[in-house]
């Protein structure tokens, strides 16, 4: 929203915000041999060939889905599909061109904070160009790396485990991505192995009609801890994105993985993502998932809880401002005895905007003693916004203990009218009272995000009132 | 308020709220047909009802049900409860929308939706359902599918009832706190039988 | 002795909570079992009703002579055994009027009427100051931590048992509902011989009802017993003289 000005200074003949110096674009559209060039690009073994061909063939098969947001208006022969911005991962900030600084300035990833941060990947269009990692989390043997990196440095891991938690056939996004994947992030934390400060990566769009199809597989294995976090923003477009990313997650026996994201895409992005977990035996998955901005989003993330004592959680914030479709969501599967598993999610409508609350509880015959507590809140601030809550409970045990609950209110004017008796502007007012509203969740994430989350309600709030 | 027991299904599945009143599905209607659907439509201002939906299932009758309560018209109000018992490898699928138009402002509608499970190898469906496109309005649903509470029959139990006693007591308050909210006393004692819950 | 416990030793979920509890309560004997939060008192009381969630794992216990840990909740109630809940469950639909019924019945074996119950009840509500609309709400479903007690007494008056244990019923109570509670155990003393196990952390409810013994718990075991006097010195000089 504040990237007018720069963005006058750096119009190119492509109408791209910041100049970009890619080495290899692919033509709009996708065919076989588009999925084959991207393939021979980076130089992948034959077996992730075959995969991302037989994966173009399931996604071509599969319509859109009807039910969640309208996707009539995606043009996927209007897409480049794939782009590689530089040769080489960048070694060191000095070597990282001006353009990505600028670029990375305005999305403040912070190069002060750097050392506070466990590890940096930052994004740029399809491939992973800067990345540090602590010398610490080498010793303790955590890999973490762009994920076209691990394919060729961690062969066996990675077959092992690709496509093993989502696979192509789950859904038309899931096939597109394993088409066409590019770039994210793979995450290995050894046995035993707890990461204190949180792994951090950044994800952006940059060039015009670039869809982003970043591929992400974490492996935390027996009794390991650790906490990635991602933050996504993009700039302002006239013309519609597609981001279709796909993330999975191992969670093995008695590990403990949480993978928190805050989203702000622009008004024209297509956010249409596939997370997922498969817990084992007492394990615990926490995905933290704050999704503001795009055009539609659909996302929710999952947890099948596959091992005896599993745990699953999924604290969800959906915040649909003007032209916003907020579809989002959990899923948790009970498979195993004795799993348990929580989502609360909290949503905001404003100015025309929806959002929609669409989860999945489902328990299995061998799912003896299964908890689950589901908590939808939905706060619409004025006439024009909506929301619906769509819970699907399929309980096939009869030992299990299964609550939901939801509410849909607006913000009480004799509340506004207590707290602008104390001076505040009634934007101000608001403001507080959503920051209340979505505080249970906001007080899960990592300080900066908390901060920057709550500004740019404060922000919002500010354009939304009198 | 008049008590109105739904023991057919409506034309067109609509059932239009144009004066307050309380509709109560027989639990032989629920039982007798594959899917029982109905719309329960309030296009009068002012107007205000409650939809009662009891049902105790078994392996032979499994329920599916789809109610809607679709607020049109100004200061409505509405609240769905349904209560089942789920015996021995039954199934109760039970959709339960609200959904309040842009029109419908000041609207209040609730939805409560218990099932209660008494029997092995049983099988509940639940999808409460929140469409709301107005701001002005109150709507909630809870829905919660879970056993006898242990620690509840543990209590009854010290008060020298059996197991079986105590559960077939936990069963009948369950609708019983529902039943006690009708207000045709013919209507309660039609379905008391059927719930398996007549006088002890 | 109505009631005799040996060497009782009690888990949950593989914690052990008492740690070997020798206690005797001769009929109509009133015993005071004190001890800071933790030392294991309601789980003593938990265990003598039979809660599922808690594991015997040594000892025993005999109720008029009548081994407790292989019956049933209902049949150590059926014995005469009664435990007035810390927390008693809410249970939705089921009237006060129509429970109380139903148990009187069961204890004694008989039918009455409804009409017939209620004059037998208004005695009882009188000694507890209830009103009798009281009884058409359910059974403890919305109640205060103060009608929750009077709800567990007023179940004790139904019952009529030999013995009453009294998980922390004077707690959170003020001075005229402590009064009406003491008055309830009182009126089955003097009336049936009833025994009494207070359970407490404080001695205001023992000026009511004078215990003929005071036991001191800490830690899952009983570090103390004594007369009546024990529970003066307690309020002198509290927990700290009768630790390890």
């Amino acid at each position: 929203m504040q990237d007018i000005k720069l963005n006058s200074n750096y119009k190119s003949k492509y109408g791209f915000n910041v100049k970009e110096d890619f080495v290899f674009k692919t033509p709009k559209g996708l065919n076989e041999d588009i999925v084959s060039q991207i393939s021979a690009m980076k130089h992948e073994p034959e077996w992730m060939r075959e995969l991302r061909l037989k994966a173009y063939s399931i996604f071509l098969s599969k319509p859109n889905p009807t039910w969640g947001g309208d996707l009539s208006k995606i043009n996927y022969d209007d897409i480049y599909y794939y782009l590689k911005p530089a040769d080489k991962e960048e070694k060191s900030w000095d070597d990282v061109p001006q353009g990505v600084k600028d670029t990375f300035e305005r999305l403040g990833i912070p190069q002060a904070e750097r050392e506070h941060l466990a590890g940096v990947k930052a994004q740029f269009d399809s491939e992973v160009i800067y990345g540090s990692l602590m010398a610490e989390l080498e010793e303790q043997g955590v890999i973490f790396l762009g994920t076209d990196d691990a394919l060729k440095k961690y062969p066996e891991i990675f077959e092992q485990y690709f496509g093993t938690v989502i696979p192509a056939a789950d859904n038309k996004f899931a096939a597109l991505n394993t088409a066409v994947w590019s770039g994210g992030s793979f995450v290995y934390i050894p046995k035993g192995i707890h990461v204190k400060r949180p792994l951090q990566a950044y994800f952006r769009i940059n060039a015009m009609n670039m869809g982003q199809f970043e591929r992400t597989l974490i492996i935390a294995d027996e009794g390991s801890y650790a906490h990635y976090v991602e933050g996504c923003t993009a700039p302002v477009y006239s013309k519609d994105s597609l981001h279709s990313a796909v993330v999975e997650v191992i969670v093995k026996p008695g590990a403990r993985f949480r993978y928190t994201t805050i989203q702000n895409w622009s008004n024209d992005v297509y956010n249409l993502v596939t997370k997922r977990a498969r817990v084992e035996k007492n394990g615990v998955m926490e995905w933290v998932d704050g999704n503001l901005g795009s055009r539609l989003t659909m996302k929710y993330p999952s947890c099948y809880l596959v091992g005896e004592g599993a745990h699953g959680e999924v604290l969800s914030i959906a915040y649909a401002g003007k032209h916003q479709h907020q579809d989002a969501g959990a899923k948790m599967v009970h498979l195993a005895p004795n799993t348990s598993s929580t989502i609360i999610s909290k949503s905001v409508s404003v100015l025309g905007g929806r959002s929609s609350y669409r989860g999945l509880v489902s328990v299995t015959p061998t799912a003896n003693n299964a908890k689950c507590r589901v908590e939808c809140d939905a706060l619409i601030l004025d006439a024009e916004s909506a929301s619906d809550t769509y819970p699907t409970m399929k309980i096939d045990n009869d030992t299990a203990q299964i609550e939901h609950e939801a509410t849909v209110s607006k913000v009480g004017e004799e509340k506004l009218f207590y707290l602008m008796s104390r001076g505040l502007t009634e934007a101000e007012a608001m403001g507080l009272v959503v920051s209340g509203f979505i505080e249970p969740i906001v007080k899960e994430l990592p300080l900066e995000y908390a901060v920057e989350l709550n500004r740019l309600i404060e922000l919002e709030m500010e354009g939304s009132v009198g | 308020m008049r008590t109105i027991l739904i023991d057919k299904i409506p034309s067109k599945n609509i059932i239009e709220v144009s004066s307050s009143a309380q509709y109560v599905f027989d639990p032989k209607l629920l039982k007798g047909q594959d899917v029982v659907e109905v719309e329960f439509l309030f296009n009068t201002p002012g107007v205000t009802s409650e939809i009662i939906a009891l049902y105790s299932c078994d392996e032979l009758s499994p329920v599916k049900l789809r109610t809607s309560a679709r607020h049109v018209a100004r200061s409505t109000s509405c609240n769905t409860v349904v209560r089942a018992v789920l015996r021995d490898n039954s199934l109760s699928d039970y959709l339960g929308k609200i959904k309040i138009e842009k029109t419908a402002i000041d609207t209040s509608s609730f939805l409560d939706d218990a099932v209660l499970v008494v029997g092995k190898g049983t099988h509940t469906r639940s999808d409460p359902i929140l469409e709301i496109e107005a701001n002005e309005v109150k709507a909630s649903h809870g829905s919660t599918t879970g056993r006898v509470d242990e620690s509840m029959l543990y209590y009854l139990e010290s008060r020298g009832l059996t197991r079986n006693e105590a559960e077939g007591l936990i069963v009948r308050g369950f609708f019983e706190s529902v039943l006690g909210n009708i207000k045709e006393a013919s209507v309660k004692n039609y379905l008391e039988p059927l719930l398996g819950i007549g006088e002890k | 002795m109505l009631l005799q416990i040996n060497n009782l030793r009690v888990s949950i979920e593989d914690k052990e909570i008492l740690k070997g509890i020798t206690l005797k309560l001769g009929e109509g004997e009133v015993v005071a079992l004190m001890g800071p939060n933790g030392s294991g008192k309601s789980t003593l009381a938990q265990t003598l009703m039979g809660n599922p969630a808690y594991t015997v794992t040594d000892g025993n216990a005999l109720f008029d002579s009548q081994k407790l840990f292989s019956l049933e909740a209902n049949e150590r109630s059926n014995l005469g055994l009664f435990l007035s809940f810390q927390y008693p469950s809410e249970v939705t639909g089921v009237t006060i009027s129509n429970f109380l019924r139903l148990i009187y019945n069961k204890k004694n074996n008989t039918k009455i009427s409804p009409a017939k119950f209620r004059t037998i009840l208004k005695e009882k509500l009188s000694i507890l100051e209830m009103p009798e609309d009281f009884m058409s709400r359910y059974l403890n479903e919305g109640f205060s931590g103060g009608e929750k007690k009077r709800m567990e007494m007023l179940q004790m008056l139904v019952l009529e048992p030999k013995l009453a244990v009294l998980d922390e019923t004077d707690s959170g109570l003020d001075i005229d509902a402590l009064k009406i509670v003491a008055k309830a155990v009182s009126y089955l003393r003097q009336e049936k011989g009833m025994a009494v196990l207070i359970i407490t952390h404080y001695t205001r409810v023992l000026q009511y009802l004078e215990p003929d013994k005071v036991v001191i718990m800490r830690k899952g075991i009983i570090v103390k017993e004594g007369d009546s006097s024990l529970a003066q010195e307690l309020e002198d000089k509290g927990y700290a003289p009768f630790g390890e």
